[in-house]
């Protein structure tokens, strides 16, 4: 009982402490203009790589210092977040909606559809999202669209997978049956019977999900076809900073440990949500 | 067994080909291949006499008949770039990636399966936190950027092990490292999951009751039984990894199929891209076949269901 106990208090914890972390990065992302010291794409080029406050010789107008053109490091660092904030909510939500159609469907008609979208997922699940991502990415272009589309398309597969198995258990519950049995059109036992008992593994899946997106971007921005400069990605900035790594490491040390951040908030937020929801998926 | 065995086959070949038509179409669709041969400068006509000679003027299913036919029996066509065929050149890069992955994937498991093991013996002690933490930060930590610190603190500040290339095995330590980190949360959660879940079994106290020791308790009884569902998602890890290892050799600059592909999208060399797609897909296809398998000959009811 007592270890039952702290397990719901660590739950709130973490809800609370990821919660609080990224309020604070959505706040700094809305408010950017307003708490920006500079003008992220404003370069000076007589104020190269300048280093950051815990060294000597900062300069106290840069607390963050600037990168190589010269542009100021904490403004970028703001801007940045709209980046990662954006991809990763509107991936989540386009593919939430791909793959919980995909899924609710399978898993309420059962039989052949099922075995078609089973098949769907099964070779969805056989390509490597990385590889698939930047060969596509390279053929439109790479921008933020781009990003948030080629992603949006691939990352549905977990929400497939769940929501197929929730609408198999909620199908067969009483209330379907009676709703059914009453003579309720598909569409709404689907929308009004099955979709509110199966949502909560959407939120704690999307939030996953939101922390995956993120990080692939900063992966596809690193490997230069994702994000494109002058945008400030975080994983731009770290691509952009790897020639300097040997002199002046924090130039990537900084958006690292934002990205991280952000992504460990993310998660903690996921997990809390699912332990306080559903304390029986816990393990 | 034979039965599930028989139609999973049925399924994997379905999925291959399924799979074999996606890396064809979607590198297709990337770039008019006549005219990355013709180079930047080719006039209309020399074009055409470029589509007449690779037959690019054939229709598309045709096309893709022709270069999957030549797949399977291991041509995949020339690069615009290397003298080498792309069948040669990929021959000669996998045994990289695949080493890497492998060692990514032993180090996955030398620190996942402990930590989960002990992590289920005493669940909330200071050891169970910091796995906990291990995995949290695991799932955080973006490999490349983890990479490049690694390099920083390892390679430029201690000098301990090499910066990049993959010439010696040294080579492959930062790598394989960075790679079976971000494998480990995976593998420890179902080490850990798995072992609280036998060890709560009947046969576990009857063990313990006929007065076996307790660590031939622990090893033979419950970590056999534990470990079998983390064999079959290691294998799906080792897929994950090939696909990682595009990020990884790309920082760490070693001449594996990731850097391959990664440099072979960058300047549209369409022949080699779709042979990486399609044999990482294929390993992938193989790996969660073995992974099946093993679930089902573990879980009998996977079989009927």
């Amino acid at each position: 009982m007592t270890r039952h106990l702290f397990r719901r208090i660590s739950a709130h914890n973490s809800i609370l402490i990821g919660g609080t972390v990224l309020g604070a990065i959505v706040f700094m992302a809305l408010f950017a203009p307003l708490l920006a010291p500079h003008d992220p794409f404003a370069q000076d080029l007589s104020k190269r790589l300048l280093p950051p406050f815990w060294m000597e010789e900062h300069n106290p107008k840069h607390i963050l210092g600037t990168d190589n053109l010269g542009r100021d490091y904490l403004s970028r660092l703001i801007y940045g977040a709209q980046i990662s904030l954006m991809i990763g909510v509107c991936t989540a939500i386009i593919s939430g909606i791909i793959g919980s159609a995909l899924g609710i469907t399978a898993g309420y008609f059962g039989g052949r559809v099922d075995a078609v979208i089973t098949f769907i997922i099964t070779t969805r699940l056989s390509m490597p999202i990385v590889l698939v991502a930047l060969a596509v990415v390279a053929l439109v272009g790479g921008s933020l669209h781009a990003v948030i589309l080629v992603l949006g398309f691939l990352l549905w597969d977990r929400y497939a997978v769940v929501m197929r198995s929730a609408t198999q258990q909620a199908r067969n519950m009483d209330y379907v049956s009676a709703a059914r049995a009453i003579g309720c059109p598909t569409w709404r036992v689907v929308l009004s019977e099955i979709f509110p008992n199966v949502v909560n593994n959407l939120i704690v899946i999307a939030t996953f999900e939101v922390a995956h997106a993120i990080l692939l971007e900063a992966s596809l921005s690193f490997l230069g076809l994702g994000v494109q400069p002058p945008d400030p990605s975080w994983g731009l900035m770290i691509a952009e900073g790897k020639e300097f790594l040997l002199f002046d490491p924090w130039v990537i040390t900084i958006p690292g440990i934002a990205l991280s951040i952000l992504v460990l908030a993310v998660n903690m937020l996921g997990d809390g949500i699912r332990d306080v929801s559903a304390p029986e998926n816990r393990n | 067994m034979l039965n599930f065995t028989v139609r999973r086959i049925f399924l994997v070949i379905l999925v291959a080909f399924t799979v074999s038509v996606i890396a064809f179409f979607l590198v297709r669709m990337s770039g008019d291949l006549a005219t990355a041969l013709a180079g930047e400068d080719a006039n209309a006509q020399e074009i055409a006499d470029i589509k007449k000679i690779y037959g690019l003027d054939r229709p598309l299913i045709i096309q893709y008949a022709d270069w999957l036919f030549d797949a399977l029996r291991g041509d995949f066509g020339a690069s615009l770039y290397f003298p080498e065929t792309v069948g040669e050149l990929v021959a000669m890069r996998l045994p990289t990636t695949l080493q890497l992955a492998f060692s990514g994937l032993i180090i996955s498991l030398l620190i996942g399966i402990p930590f989960g093991v002990i992590s289920a013996l005493k669940p909330d002690s200071w050891i169970d936190r910091i796995s906990m933490s291990i995995a949290v930060a695991g799932q955080a930590i973006p490999t490349f950027w983890m990479g490049l610190m690694l390099m920083v603190l390892f390679g430029l500040i201690l000098r301990l092990t090499p910066i990049s290339g993959d010439e010696s095995w040294q080579h492959f330590i930062l790598p394989a490292f960075t790679l079976g980190y971000y494998s480990t949360p995976p593998i420890m959660r179902l080490t850990r999951s798995g072992m609280l879940e036998v060890l709560a079994g009947d046969y576990i106290r009857t063990a313990y009751a006929k007065g076996l020791k307790p660590l031939r308790v622990l090893f033979k009884h419950a970590l056999r039984n534990a470990v079998i569902p983390v064999v079959a998602l290691a294998s799906v890890q080792f897929g994950h990894m090939l696909s990682g290892a595009i990020v990884i050799e790309s920082v760490f600059a070693m001449q594996g199929i990731g850097y391959l592909a990664w440099e072979s999208i960058l300047r549209n060399d369409i022949a080699v891209i779709q042979a990486i797609l399609l044999i990482v897909c294929l390993f992938y296809v193989g790996l969660t076949f073995i992974s099946d398998l093993v679930n089902a000959w573990l879980d009998p009811r996977i079989r009927v269901s």
